[in-house]
């Protein structure tokens, strides 16, 4: 009998990968091998400090779960040690789990120092201890050497997991300020010359004289070099650390109206009307001026550059709680939902002309105020850029 | 006798395009490639503002700010960089302006107006 369960407990030990079959199938075993009607496994949840049913065999009561001195798996845990028990059930705490049957045995499943649950046997006779208490002695280090390995494979495969993450993670980082060194020298290697070049063609256009047929040439040239300078001092800014600001009480609904005056020719030409809602009265905001322009800059460029046939810039702003709110509406058909994750990701366009610098530049602004953006978008129609920052006392 | 403003700048081209607008504004203009030529020219000549970059090899922009500043405290400087974020490096506090470097040299032409006209 002895050799018998050890053998079938050892070879399912070997085959068997997932713990809740493999106990499920030891309950089987032992209950085949041995005289009792019910074989339950419970095991020890040390930070719930409870045991809860893992596998079970045999069609008699038992209870999902004991905390912990409760029941026969509690007085186990108490002694460390083997306990019997039978009817009328005196002398230890009272368990729903014996309702029906006239003896119970329970073992503690120990392996090393560590306690892992419990091996609960019951039957509806009245047993005589020593014709199965070998097997069960024999029977329990399987069980918790079972469980021991799948925790530790379980756990081994957890930590891998995340070893493998925070790798990543580093190599991620690292890439990332390769990028910023990179793009930092290089804005400052292109923008020497550049000042150079534009310099000189605005000399050259100086020299031509209004009535010179070369006048265009240079005119382009000039149109193109602050293109691009604005490009270079939109990434430098954005590669800037975000500690440096100079803020000071400032009312948004002025700063949005600084914003606005450089627009006045693109509302023009483009075809698009203006529609202001401004919170009568001040909203003080404590920012720094110069970059809360350039956010509301970028945002206002964003709208205007998403409707290309015309259309209606919707500009609110008010009072919610204890934030200001500002809304940038356009009426520009709205965001492709597949590009929505990647708006504020630098370098992600889907204009032609675009730097893919405005929202995230606006982005790192609002976050160097402690505020947010979040955006509406409704497809078909246009996209709302929703801009929260705290109202300053 | 006319205003001299020394020009600061590791750019050649930046250098020429800087003598040949200032002097068009009317002022005397001499030029220094490096920190360490600065000081020199500041040493022997008379010199009534200094047009300084700030990020060059060598002696820095911030470094001969504040040489300047120990030895000719009356000298006005102005710092002129392709970072707009230096305004907020201390160092660069002891400048009289800061100019973000650009093609369009309006703010900059305006900048010297106003420090020389002050002086005159």
């Amino acid at each position: 009998m002895g050799y018998d369960i050890t053998y079938r407990l050892s070879q399912l030990a070997s085959e068997c990968r997932d713990l809740d079959e493999g106990l499920g199938k030891a309950a089987g075993i032992i209950l085949e091998s041995s005289p009792f009607d019910q074989c339950d496994v419970y095991l020890w949840d040390e930070d719930k400090r409870v045991f809860f049913l893992k596998a079970s065999a045999g069609t008699g009561s038992r209870t999902q779960s004991y905390v912990e001195g409760d029941g026969v798996p509690g007085m186990v845990k108490e002694s460390m040690g083997p306990v019997a028990m039978k009817k009328p059930w005196s002398g230890g705490p009272k368990d729903a789990g014996t309702d029906g049957f006239g003896y119970a045995y329970a073992h503690p499943l120990n392996a090393g120092d560590s306690f892992y649950g419990v091996l609960y046997l019951k039957s509806k006779m009245d047993l005589a201890a020593p014709a199965f208490k070998k097997d069960i002695e024999l029977a329990a280090p399987f069980l918790a050497l079972m469980i021991r390995c799948r925790k530790a494979e379980s756990g081994y495969l957890e930590a891998s997991l995340e070893l493998g993450e925070a790798r990543e993670k580093v190599e991620r980082t690292e890439k990332l300020m390769a990028l910023v060194d990179m793009a930092s020298s290089l804005a400052h290697e292109i923008k020497n010359p550049l000042i150079s070049i534009g310099g000189f063609a605005a000399r050259l256009k100086r020299h031509l004289g209004s009535d010179s047929d070369a006048l265009p040439y240079v005119e382009q040239m000039l149109q193109e070099v602050r293109r691009v300078e604005r490009l270079i001092d939109g990434i430098m800014r954005f590669l800037r650390d975000g500690g440096a600001s100079d803020k000071h009480p400032e009312d948004i609904n002025e700063i949005l109206k600084t914003a606005l005056k450089f627009f006045d020719d693109d509302f023009r030409v483009g075809n698009i009307s203006l529609a202001l809602d401004l919170f009568e009265g001040k909203l003080p905001v404590y920012a720094d001026r110069e970059q809360l322009t350039i956010a509301f800059d970028n945002l206002i460029a964003n709208a205007i550059q998403s409707m290309e046939n015309g259309g209606t810039l919707t500009l609110t702003t008010g009072l919610c709680r204890d934030s200001i709110v500002v809304r940038v509406a356009d009426s520009g058909g709205g965001i492709d939902p597949r590009n929505i994750n990647y708006i504020f990701n630098p370098f992600f366009t889907t204009k032609k002309n675009g730097t893919g610098l405005g929202l995230p530049i606006a982005n790192s602004i609002m976050h160097m105020h402690n505020g947010c953006i979040e955006v509406e978008n409704e497809e078909g129609v246009g996209a709302t850029f929703v801009l929260k920052l705290p109202l300053a006392a | 006798m006319k205003k001299r403003i020394l020009v600061v700048d590791d750019e050649e081209g930046l250098r020429l395009l800087y003598k040949e607008e200032l002097e068009d504004e009317g002022w005397e203009v001499e030029l220094a490639s490096s920190g360490e030529e600065s000081i020199e020219k500041l040493e022997n000549d008379r010199i009534d503002l200094v047009l300084l970059d700030i990020k060059m090899p060598g002696m820095d922009g911030v470094e001969v700010l504040r040489r300047v500043k120990e030895r000719w405290k009356d000298l006005p400087v102005i710092l002129c960089t392709a970072y707009p974020h230096y305004k907020h490096d201390f160092g660069t506090w002891a400048s009289d302006a800061y100019v973000t470097k650009s093609s369009d040299l309006t703010e900059l032409k305006q900048t010297v107006r106003e420090i020389l006209g002050k002086k005159q």
